[in-house]
């Protein structure tokens, strides 16, 4: 489709192409006219350039020419160039007497080869002259001498600057021919620099600078501007650069089009002015409104079509909120035929008990204030069926913007809103699931960080306080009840813990038997410590499971901020560790995180740091405490004990460390390290010739369980040493895993010795005991001590070593402190003795230097009492 | 003398029938065809004369002259000499009248062997090599150190002068003559003569000047060393502006036309003596060469009568001679054995030795030759020069202006 070229294009159009035609004509004219006046400017300026340059240069090479013909006719320089005399010293000389002429830069002598044979250089030259240049003006030098002798008569010859070297000068040649006899033998040639700038004057008007060309040069015989020089070899030539006339008739046209240009501008504009608002508005306003017109019909034609169609209802209404229009859309939706709504409100056809009436309100407000809204209402159907209509009513205005009716848009967003509300249910299921313990419904480890973390930061604001609970001997309930009765408990404790604390406080479970209580801000530690002590007192009551009581118990430790020990982020850790001072304090007990315990968990803590500093340094050594045999006071063994020496402290006993050392995992390490050099001493001792016939570690269940440990051992190759484990008796009193007998098997397997270490302090089993079928029994040091004094303490012995003999088991009594102890364990059967009375536990260069000074008991006087219990093949 | 002539054609006719094929060497002839043109032909025709008597060739060499124009210019003579030395045909350079390209090269031509042969030239020194160089120059020809002490006894012994003075031109040539000959002079007057030296290009006014100091000094007998030209006006301004003097003029004025430049009435106003070699006396005594030479030396359009007829004399008499001895020298050089392998250097260097061995007289113009030269050393200075000062002689003008034997019949040979 062709665009439509409006009247204001048209009228521009014409109006500036006028304006335009009208300048341009005028230009022409005067281009037309004054061109022939240019040129002939131009050719008379050029005529007179051209003369006038040539008669500045034949001043400048008058006075070259002069000299030049001055020196050839020196008879020293004649005698010179027909080779009479040897140098041109004497010529060469008179010229630097001479006052020599302007520009003057060389003077050439030519023999009759026209073969340079002297040159002389005038002094005081201020422009250097290239190599290329300086060459090329000896070789045209040469030329020149040769055209000279030729012609008998003085020749001139010019060099332009080179490209180059534009800012140099040219140069101008004179060649003289020497005469001899009348007969040129040879040539003087002077070379002159043309001083810059020369012809410079008229540069501008001629658009190029003039040349010097040989006369008889068809360039300069075309010439349309030329003059001969006096040396009439050369004539000044010059040719117009006609683009100047072009130029200049440029910049006349340009300034007449600007001229004309400016003059006919006023009566143009007022031309547009007075055009534009007498023909071009009036016919504008009257399109305009036309085109309004029509595009207000096609509007209407679509809004009415687009309305019936819509999937929206549309409802259009008067002023006092009656219907006057509604589409087929909201017929459907509302279920009233359009002739039932019509002349009726809205709200009183739609609206229902359920119907939020803040909603209508804020509808009801818009209206008034003729201002647009949308809600989201609840609606009820003619049929009475509820249903959610998301509804935009906007106020109608006429041409003249003032209201005559409001229009309402509504859909059926009743799915909608149905969905949204199952998403939300669903969402809250799984936050709340997230966040609480399924069995106990309480809040878990998660809520309680994250209410935690909150509240911690806005420590300082009040007091913080958490309580943390540990269920005691929990597992009991669950081995010997069943999980359910377990699962019923902590149901029951956790009905305990809802019912005994507020609603602001956050009792959690956190796992296991553990719970832990964020008490609400402003809880104090006294307030908290009664809270804690109603619900151990609830706890402690029986609970009736399945028609069966389960008593249980509870722990508690209690950390506040109010106490100003730790900091809010602490308080956790410091809950615990009050948790586990309960525990240690016989359990079903209140602690609180005090001073006492602040000092003492500061302590552990920096004990912990000395041990990995010492564990880094090797500080952990093995000492030996030396067994002797019953009788004859023999060593027979040694005791590998660990001790730490401590650069501060000492050496130090494994109670300061050992406790740490198992909470920090360290302990492993820390056996490791010093078994490792036990065996190494021992070996020592071995290779030394000082056999230890027997060694002695202390271990744990689970380092008996490392084969590492029995590698080590066998890698040792000891053939007078034997190894043994000291186990202790409470290893066997909990429910001993089967890698615990698979290890003994293999300790046994491999030749080593199983002692059991503190016999008689626990309640073994002594099938199970047996079952391990150790080699040495080594009685409780406790029994051994009282054992002087005490007929309780001497059966218990004597029973030990009874059924040790019946077993054929040797056994060992420890804490032997006097003479009286060791004669008493002697007589009752013990067969191998440890204690003070012999030898404290040693270091090994104490050891090695014990080992050198002891002195066994002579035979005679040992073997009063029982023989002692064999040791098996040992 | 006419068996003489014809032997010589039958020798030329049979040189030139000869069926064996001549090998051709060069003669270059160096002289100033241009303002001394009238020397350098005499010299040429003197050359040509003598090898047109033995028919241009020698033994199996054909013999040909090429001419070289110095123009006097010693730079202009050094190119030929170079031309010389890269032509592999090139046997020997004749000079010309000038003595600066012989004194100027003289190095260069010793250096590169190069047999120069001097008919006319007259410095003393060009003769003389530098002690350690082997000469290759010869002369025919007045020596100037010769020349000096015989213009001294013309003056003196013949004409008695008692107040002589010298105008001499003030080149190389004239100041060497200016100490030879005040040494000359020396114990022989009450006191030296006076001196006055004039440029070449010496105009008139100088010319005046000069001859006007001469009359104010009273000489009475003037020796002149110029050329044709300078002498020329020297002679007229001496005519005009002094008192009559007689001029006894060393030979540079003969090398132009000096009698053409100036009119009879003074030459024999002023009694004009020249310089010359004693070819006119030979004539005079009937030296039967002297007709031979003459008859050789003219075509069908001009006849020489007597050397008189002959300008510049001196030239084709020293030219012939010098050419004879040449001749003589080279049929003697190609009959030894190194000639035939040698190279043209080779060549040149046995034909030097040839000249300083010459084993049979040579007939000259002049006189006959016995050994004109010899092998060369610094204490024979005169081994290289042919004539002595027994053969030198004045002539006078004709008043045609030929050199003729001086007036009156007074012998003038000394």
């Amino acid at each position: 489709m062709t665009p439509k070229v409006s009247i204001y294009h048209v009228f521009w159009m014409l109006l500036g192409g006028v304006f335009v035609f009208a300048v341009i004509s005028s230009a022409t004219a005067v281009w037309l006219t004054s061109r022939p006046f240019l040129v002939e400017a131009q050719r008379e300026a050029a005529d007179v350039y051209v003369e006038r340059e040539a008669t500045e240069i034949d001043q400048r090479i008058e006075p070259v020419l002069s000299l030049s013909e001055y020196i050839a006719s020196e008879p020293n320089l004649v005698s010179f160039v027909v080779g009479n005399a040897i140098t041109a010293d004497q010529t060469l000389d008179r010229l630097d007497d001479l006052a020599l002429p302007q520009g003057l830069r060389k003077v050439y002598f030519f023999d009759f080869l026209a073969e340079e044979i002297a040159g002389y250089e005038a002094p005081r030259q201020q422009a250097q002259i290239g190599p290329a240049v300086s060459r090329k003006l000896k070789d045209k030098a040469s030329e020149l001498a040769r055209r000279a002798m030729v012609s008998a008569g003085p020749r001139a010859n010019w060099i332009s600057a080179p490209e180059a070297e534009q800012q140099g000068p040219g140069h101008i040649l004179i060649a003289v021919p020497v005469m001899n006899r009348g007969l040129p033998e040879g040539a003087v040639v002077a070379i002159a620099d043309l001083i810059p700038g020369l012809g410079r004057s008229g540069e501008a008007q001629m658009g190029a600078p003039f040349r010097i060309l040989k006369t008889d040069t068809t360039a300069v015989r075309l010439a349309e501007h030329s003059a001969v020089l006096s040396v009439s070899d050369l004539s000044v030539v010059l040719k117009p650069d006609l683009s100047i006339v072009s130029r200049v008739g440029q910049e006349l046209v340009s300034s007449t089009m600007i001229a004309v240009a400016g003059a006919l501008f006023v009566p143009f504009a007022a031309f547009g002015w007075a055009g534009r608002r007498t023909i071009l508005k009036p016919h504008a306003d009257l399109e305009a409104s036309r085109n309004m017109l029509r595009e207000q019909q096609k509007e209407l034609g679509e809004l009415a079509a687009i309305a019936r169609k819509a999937e929206e209802g549309i409802l259009i209404t008067d002023l006092d909120e009656n219907i006057v229009w509604s589409n087929p859309a909201f017929s459907r939706m509302t279920g009233y035929r359009p002739e039932e709504l019509v002349g009726k409100r809205p709200g009183a056809l739609l609206q229902g008990a359920d119907t939020d009436p803040m909603e209508v309100d804020q509808i009801r407000m818009a209206l008034a204030s003729l201002e647009p809204v949308r809600v989201e209402l609840l609606n009820y159907s003619k049929l009475g069926f509820p249903y959610w209509a998301r509804i935009s009513i906007a106020p109608l205005f006429d041409e003249h913007s003032k209201p005559y009716g409001y229009m309402s848009i509504s859909s059926d967003v009743s799915e909608r809103k149905a969905q949204e509300t199952r998403l939300r249910e669903a969402r809250e299921a799984i936050e709340h699931q997230a966040l609480h313990d399924e069995l106990t419904g309480l809040a878990n480890r998660r809520r309680f960080n994250a209410v935690f973390e909150k509240r911690t930061r806005m420590a300082g604001l009040a007091d913080t306080s958490v309580i943390r609970v540990d269920l005691d001997h929990f597992k009991n309930v669950n081995d010997t009840m069943g999980h359910e009765a377990g699962d019923h408990v902590l149901c029951e404790v956790a009905k305990i813990l809802r019912e005994e604390v507020s609603t602001d406080d956050l009792p959690v479970r956190i796992g296991g038997d553990e719970f832990i209580i964020l008490l609400a801000p402003g809880v104090d530690l006294r307030q908290a410590c009664s809270v804690a002590e109603n619900i151990r007192e609830r706890i402690v009551r029986p609970i009736v499971y399945e028609g069966k009581q389960i008593l249980t118990g509870a722990s508690f430790g209690i950390a506040s901020s109010g106490c100003g020990l730790v900091d809010a982020a602490e308080l956790v850790r410091a809950a615990d560790t009050a948790l586990y001072a309960a525990k240690s304090a016989g359990r079903n007990q209140v602690a609180v995180y005090d001073a006492k315990l602040h000092h003492s968990a500061i302590e552990t803590r920096d004990t912990a740091e000395l041990i990995r500093i010492g564990l880094d340094r090797d500080e952990f050594v093995p000492f030996y405490q030396p067994q002797f045999d019953a009788q004859t006071r023999r060593i027979v063994g040694v005791e590998v004990l660990a001790r730490w020496k401590q650069p501060d402290m000492g050496t130090l006993a494994p109670s300061a460390f050992l406790d740490v050392a198992d909470q920090l995992s360290l302990l492993t390490r820390l056996d490791k390290m010093v078994t490792q050099r036990a065996l190494s001493d021992i070996k020592f001792l071995e290779d030394s010739g000082m056999p230890v016939p027997k060694v002695a570690f202390n271990v744990t269940a689970n380092r008996i369980a490392d084969p590492e440990l029995v590698q080590l051992i066998a890698s040792q190759n000891f053939r007078d040493t034997r190894v043994s484990f000291e186990i202790l008796e409470s290893v066997f009193l909990d429910d001993r895993q089967e890698y615990l007998d698979f290890a003994l098997d293999l300790i046994q397997d491999e030749g080593l010795q199983i002692e059991i270490d503190d016999f008689g302090s626990g309640h073994a089993s002594m099938i199970s005991l047996m079952q391990v079928n150790p080699d040495v029994l080594k009685i409780d040091q406790r029994l051994v001590l009282g054992a002087p004094d005490s007929d309780v303490c001497r059966d218990m012995v004597r029973s030990i070593i009874d059924i040790s003999r019946s077993l054929g088991i040797a056994v060992t009594a420890e804490g032997v402190e006097t003479e009286a102890h060791a004669d008493l364990m002697m007589e009752m059967g013990c067969s191998t003795l440890q204690g003070y009375h012999f030898a404290q536990p040693l270091s090994f260069e104490d050891l090695q230097e014990f080992m050198k000074n002891h002195q066994p008991r002579p035979v005679s006087e040992s073997g009063s009492g029982d023989s002692p219990v064999s040791a098996g093949p040992a | 003398m006419r068996f003489r002539g014809l032997k010589s054609l039958v020798i030329a006719a049979f040189l030139m029938a000869s069926p064996v094929s001549a090998e051709p060497v060069r003669l270059y002839i160096d002289a100033d065809f241009s303002h001394g043109a009238q020397a350098a032909e005499a010299i040429e025709l003197g050359v040509r004369t003598a090898l047109r008597e033995v028919g241009g060739r020698v033994g199996d060499l054909s013999l040909d002259v090429m001419l070289f124009n110095n123009r006097a210019n010693a730079k202009r003579s050094l190119q030929t000499l170079r031309t010389f030395v890269s032509d592999p045909e090139a046997l020997a350079v004749i000079g010309g009248v000038q003595s600066p390209p012989y004194l100027t090269n003289r190095k260069f031509i010793n250096e590169n062997g190069i047999l120069l042969l001097l008919p006319w030239s007259a410095a003393g020194p060009v003769t003389r090599a530098a002690e350690g160089q082997t000469n290759w120059i010869f002369r025919v020809s007045i020596d100037d150190t010769k020349s000096a002490e015989f213009l001294v006894g013309r003056v003196v012994d013949v004409h008695n002068c008692t107040r002589p003075g010298l105008l001499l031109m003030d080149t190389g040539w004239g100041r060497v003559n200016r100490i030879a000959l005040l040494k000359s002079f020396e114990g022989r007057l009450e006191e030296q003569p006076g001196v006055w030296m004039f440029s070449g290009t010496v105009g008139a006014t100088e010319a005046s000047r000069i001859a006007v100091e001469v009359r104010e000094a009273g000489i009475d007998c003037a020796i002149m060393l110029a050329n044709d030209a300078n002498g020329a006006l020297i002679v007229r301004k001496l005519f005009t502006e002094s008192a009559p003097v007689r001029v006894i003029s060393h030979w540079g004025i003969m090398a132009g036309d000096f009698p053409g430049s100036v009119a009879n009435e003074i030459r024999e106003e002023m009694q004009i003596e020249v310089l010359q070699t004693c070819g006119l006396h030979a004539e005079e005594a009937g030296r039967p060469e002297v007709k031979r030479a003459l008859d050789m030396a003219g075509d069908g359009n001009t006849v020489f009568r007597s050397l008189s007829d002959v300008p510049s004399v001196a030239g084709f008499v020293h030219g012939y001679d010098l050419t004879r001895i040449l001749v003589v020298a080279l049929g003697q050089a190609v009959l030894s054995e190194d000639w035939a392998g040698a190279d043209m250097q080779g060549r040149r260097a046995l034909l030097r030795h040839a000249l300083e061995n010459l084993q049979k007289p040579v007939e000259g113009i002049l006189k006959t030759y016995n050994r004109p030269f010899r092998r060369y050393s610094i204490s024979d200075p005169d081994a290289h020069e042919a004539l002595g000062l027994s053969d030198l002689c004045v002539a006078g003008f004709s008043r045609d202006g030929r050199l003729v034997l001086p007036d009156r019949g007074a012998s003038l040979r000394q």
